[in-house]
């Protein structure tokens, strides 16, 4: 079953929509910022590596420059200018290689057999050693217009009495050997030491920056690399090949072999063809981006905090009217008499005034109904007392001892009977609307006890529809019309004038009439306008009370609508036509209709 | 509105912990590196070369600040727990430790790494009997190559390049009481069981005299099978400077010297052990384990090769012997 969420407070709702917005917005910035300096960071590393490699390459190049002056030193002005059997010869080459030996491991030169004429320094050659089948000799013997530069090797030539072998970069050429008269060709060697290179290399390879440099020669074959020992065991992979076949350059989003994207950077070293490789790894994790990360942290944390705070006075201020009318008109709905909040901005002010004048609206109203009630019942009381008018009482209560005493026994049980009919209806159990069929009984119980009060000097008449019985009337209406025709019309009236009271009752469209005339002495003009209105000061024909209840009680009870239309002419008779909507006798509609506050006007079904 | 209140607060308390934790990193400013104290027996020899550069290589890459001790024989696990208790007053987090030679090494040790990780290289500690006296320290992590394997590769490569029926062999073991010498010795054995050839001595390195001393006085034999470096250097050394017909030695030996008594012929068949991976797995492991304390450290077995004079100067072998040096 789906959960009915629980509908959130203002406050509640602009807090968290700001502080959303604020959290988004602060970790965007931070985040755009961060990676703006890190790109400039990252740029700035490339720059930095470019500027370093460019010296080693420098460097290097020096290096191998020398490495070749040496070369040509040992060449020109010893091989080519010297008898290699002269003692100058040997004398030289030991100069040559006593002044470079911090840089170069031997000087050799060997025949084209690979038999070895001289070296620097004396030393055994290996037994066994096949010199001519050493790539270095092969090259220079394959090329022999070019220097040969070849790749680090362990030197295995000559006897070490440290027993250890040395790492080198061999430096070939064929030479032309003055041995005597004949001249000879030779390969001249010189063996640099690799430990040159390795510590230059070490030197600028710091593992903490991130990035290294290596060095391969143009097949892609490493010179020197941070990892060499790493890749051999397989714990490292390096694509030198693609470095060795590239251009001078800067490649940036390079996919390494280890699946990392990486910038690499490419120099070629002169003489060799060696390229200088640099590698700049993504994960960066420099000391100052570090603390950069951790400043942006604290800055965007810092932003939040103090967004949150102001987003909470914001939401406070918009809030806390409207929180405040909430609870004033809470307050209301709770029965207390508060006083409605009117403040804050230009709308809330409106609305605590629209909402504290429909409350004055609503209060006023509900005043105005009780006072209908009270009226209602006030009339009613009214009505019921006139119903047990002493003198009326009285005046049939003789005429029953007078019957009894005349021995007319049937015509008092008659009386008592109509009487007793009479109070019954008019109590109805207490009900105020009553069927109009006995609204018309209660009206002939009436007449039939007046009727022998007054000898029966007037004649009744009724012409009612039965179609009008089944519907809805305010009990009590027609006897005190009936009492005015007997008291001002036709009581006083000879029996040679006819005088006659005609009851008639009949249903036109959705509305019924019922119409009291008698053909009485009737009433002026002036006394017809004001019989229904409820000013003391006017004088009234008879006893206009009555009727003015009737006419006020079918007012409220069905509105302004109906009441009472009472028409007279002097010396020809007064009629009264009461007119009531025709609402069906049922108990729904005796229900809403008897309800205190009931619409005033039949908004029951009809 | 209560709720929103709370809210507020608690939102504020979290990032302002969250803030202070920023500064604390901002203001604690570097982590000290860890401190590795590595604790082998006669730490400047050349056979530790190719070891050192493992481990220099490693720490490097891993920030480890390594304090190699400089060490001469360590005959026992005194001596050896003196040299640990010396650097846990150099407040040193870890180590990494060639177990001295002896029974109660094993205990030492274990007692050791209930307090700081210990890592043994090169030679084991005897195990614990399954069922038994178990002490309560755990089992001691090692990272160094197949003893076994090595003396078994030793035993078949002398098998397979002469024909030793009927024939002389001796052998010459690194220290009685190591593990690693009884583990190479066994692996010769077990390799030239069932060659007829007959083991006529089987002698140990001791501190108190030279080996070659000690070879002097056993019976002359056709091949000598020496299972530790300095042993072979020696022996090798020795044969070498005498230029006379010598018995063929293979041998186990982790230096350039070892290799370059094979170039010359004095040495037929090397067992060298990968040093360097040795080096570098071992600060892998103890870095792991400073790093993170609930991180369990490992055996690890390095890899060895077997070497004759013709390998040497193969590509892959000179990278492989670049590592010696």
């Amino acid at each position: 079953m789906k959960k009915k969420r629980r509908a959130s407070d203002i406050q509640s709702v602009i807090m968290t929509v700001l502080s959303l917005m604020t959290v988004i917005t602060s970790i965007s910035m931070g985040l755009l910022l961060y990676n703006r300096y890190e790109t400039a960071m990252r740029q700035n590393d490339v720059r930095d590596a470019q500027n370093m490699m460019e010296t080693i390459v420098n460097s290097m190049e020096q290096y191998l420059k020398s490495m070749r002056q040496i070369s040509d030193t040992a060449n020109y002005n010893i091989i080519q200018a010297l008898d290699i059997s002269s003692p100058e010869f040997n004398q030289e080459l030991s100069l040559l290689y006593d002044s470079n030996k911090d840089k170069i491991q031997s000087i050799a030169l060997y025949d084209m057999e690979g038999e070895l004429l001289v070296a620097e320094p004396v030393t055994l050659q290996k037994e066994g050693v096949e010199v001519s089948r050493q790539s270095w000799f092969e090259n220079a013997k394959a090329k022999i217009e070019n220097m040969h530069f070849s790749t680090p090797h362990m030197q295995d030539l000559f006897q070490d009495d440290a027993k250890r072998y040395h790492w080198v970069i061999s430096l070939s050429r064929a030479v032309d050997v003055i041995d005597g008269d004949s001249p000879e060709n030779g390969i001249l060697l010189v063996d640099m030491k690799y430990s040159f290179i390795e510590e230059m290399m070490d030197r600028i390879n710091d593992r903490t920056r991130g990035r290294y440099y290596y060095l391969c020669d143009r097949e892609g074959k490493l010179i020197y690399h941070p990892y060499a020992n790493e890749i051999s065991n397989g714990l490292f992979q390096e694509n030198s090949v693609l470095a060795s076949s590239s251009e001078d350059g800067i490649y940036r989003n390079l996919r390494s072999p280890h699946g990392e994207r990486q910038t690499m950077i490419v120099n070629t070293i002169s003489y060799t063809g060696w390229k200088l490789v640099g590698v700049v790894l993504p994960d960066i994790r420099t000391d100052s981006l570090e603390k950069f990360r951790i400043y942006m942290m604290i800055i965007v944390i810092m932003l939040i905090m103090m967004l949150l705070a102001v987003n909470r006075i914001v939401s406070k201020k918009i809030s806390s009217p409207i929180l405040k009318l909430d609870a004033s008109v809470t307050a209301y709905e709770a029965g207390e008499k508060p006083d409605i909040y009117i403040g804050g901005s230009y709308e809330i002010r409106h609305l605590g005034n629209s909402v504290q004048k429909s409350y004055e609206e609503i209060e006023r109203l509900m005043k105005e109904i009780v006072e209908q009630q009270n009226e209602r019942r006030k009339s009613e009381l009214a009505a019921l007392q006139s119903q047990i008018n002493p003198h009326f009482l009285y005046n049939t209560l003789e005429s029953i001892t007078w019957m009894i005493e005349g021995n007319r026994n049937q015509d008092a049980v008659f009386m008592i009977s109509e009487l007793a009919r009479l109070f019954r209806i008019s109590l109805s159990r207490g009900k105020t609307i009553i069927r109009i069929e006995d609204e018309l009984q209660h009206c002939r119980n009436y007449m039939n006890i007046q009727k022998y009060r007054y000898k029966e000097r007037f004649v009744t008449e009724y012409d009612v529809s039965e179609e009008i019985y089944p519907f809805c009337t305010v009990k009590l209406i027609l006897q005190p019309i009936l009492e005015n025709a007997i008291y001002y019309g036709v009581g006083d009236m000879d029996e040679d004038d006819h005088p006659r009271i005609l009851v008639r009752g009949f249903k036109k469209e959705e509305e019924i009439y019922l119409v009291v005339s008698d053909n009485g002495m009737g009433m002026r003009r002036e006394d017809v306008e004001n019989i229904l209105t409820d000013n003391q000061k006017v004088p009234k024909h008879g006893s206009g009370v009555g009727l003015i209840n009737v006419h006020t009680r079918i007012q409220l009870m069905f509105g302004v609508r109906y009441g009472l239309k009472v028409e007279s002419e002097p010396d020809e008779g007064t009629t009264v036509t009461i007119h009531l909507p025709a609402i069906p006798y049922t108990k729904e509609n005796c229900e809403i209709l008897e309800a205190p506050g009931k619409p005033p006007r039949n908004e029951v079904e009809p | 509105m209560k709720r929103t209140k709370m809210t507020f607060l608690l939102s504020e308390i979290c990032l302002f912990i969250l803030l202070l934790l920023c500064m604390h990193l901002i203001f604690s400013g570097e982590k000290p590196q860890k401190r590795v104290a590595v604790i082998v027996e006669k730490s400047g020899d050349e056979k530790w070369d190719s070891f050192i550069n493992g481990l220099k290589q490693a720490a490097g890459i891993r920030n480890i600040h390594l304090i190699i001790c400089n060490t001469d024989e360590i005959e026992d696990a005194q001596e050896e727990k003196s040299l640990i208790y010396e650097q846990l007053d150099n407040q040193v987090d870890a180590f990494i430790v060639q177990a001295a030679p002896g029974e109660d090494t094993g205990a030492m040790l274990r007692e050791i790494r209930s307090q700081k990780p210990v890592l043994l290289v090169a030679n084991d500690v005897p195990k614990e009997p399954e069922n038994g006296n178990r002490t309560q320290y755990p089992e001691l992590p090692a990272v160094m190559p197949d003893n076994y394997g090595m003396g078994y590769a030793l035993g078949e490569d002398l098998k397979s390049r002469e024909n030793i029926r009927g024939k002389r062999i001796g052998i010459v073991g690194g220290l009685a009481e190591t593990e690693c010498s009884r583990e190479r010795a066994k692996g010769v054995l077990d390799a030239l069981s069932d060659t007829g050839c007959e083991i006529r001595f089987h002698i140990h390195t001791t501190y108190d005299m030279a080996i070659t001393e000690k070879l002097r006085k056993e019976k002359a034999v056709d091949y000598l099978i020496v299972l530790e470096t300095s042993a072979l250097e020696q022996i090798a050394g020795m044969y070498a400077q005498e230029n006379g017909n010598h018995p063929g030695i293979y041998g186990i030996g982790n230096s350039i010297k070892c290799v370059y008594y094979l170039d010359e012929a004095v040495v037929e068949g090397l067992v060298a052990a990968d040093g360097y991976d040795m080096g570098y797995q071992s600060v892998l492991e103890i870095s792991g384990a400073l790093k993170n304390q609930l991180y369990t450290m490992k055996n690890r077995e390095t890899d060895y090769r077997l070497l004759h004079k013709e390998d040497i100067f193969r590509e892959e072998v000179q990278q492989f012997l670049h590592t010696y040096d």
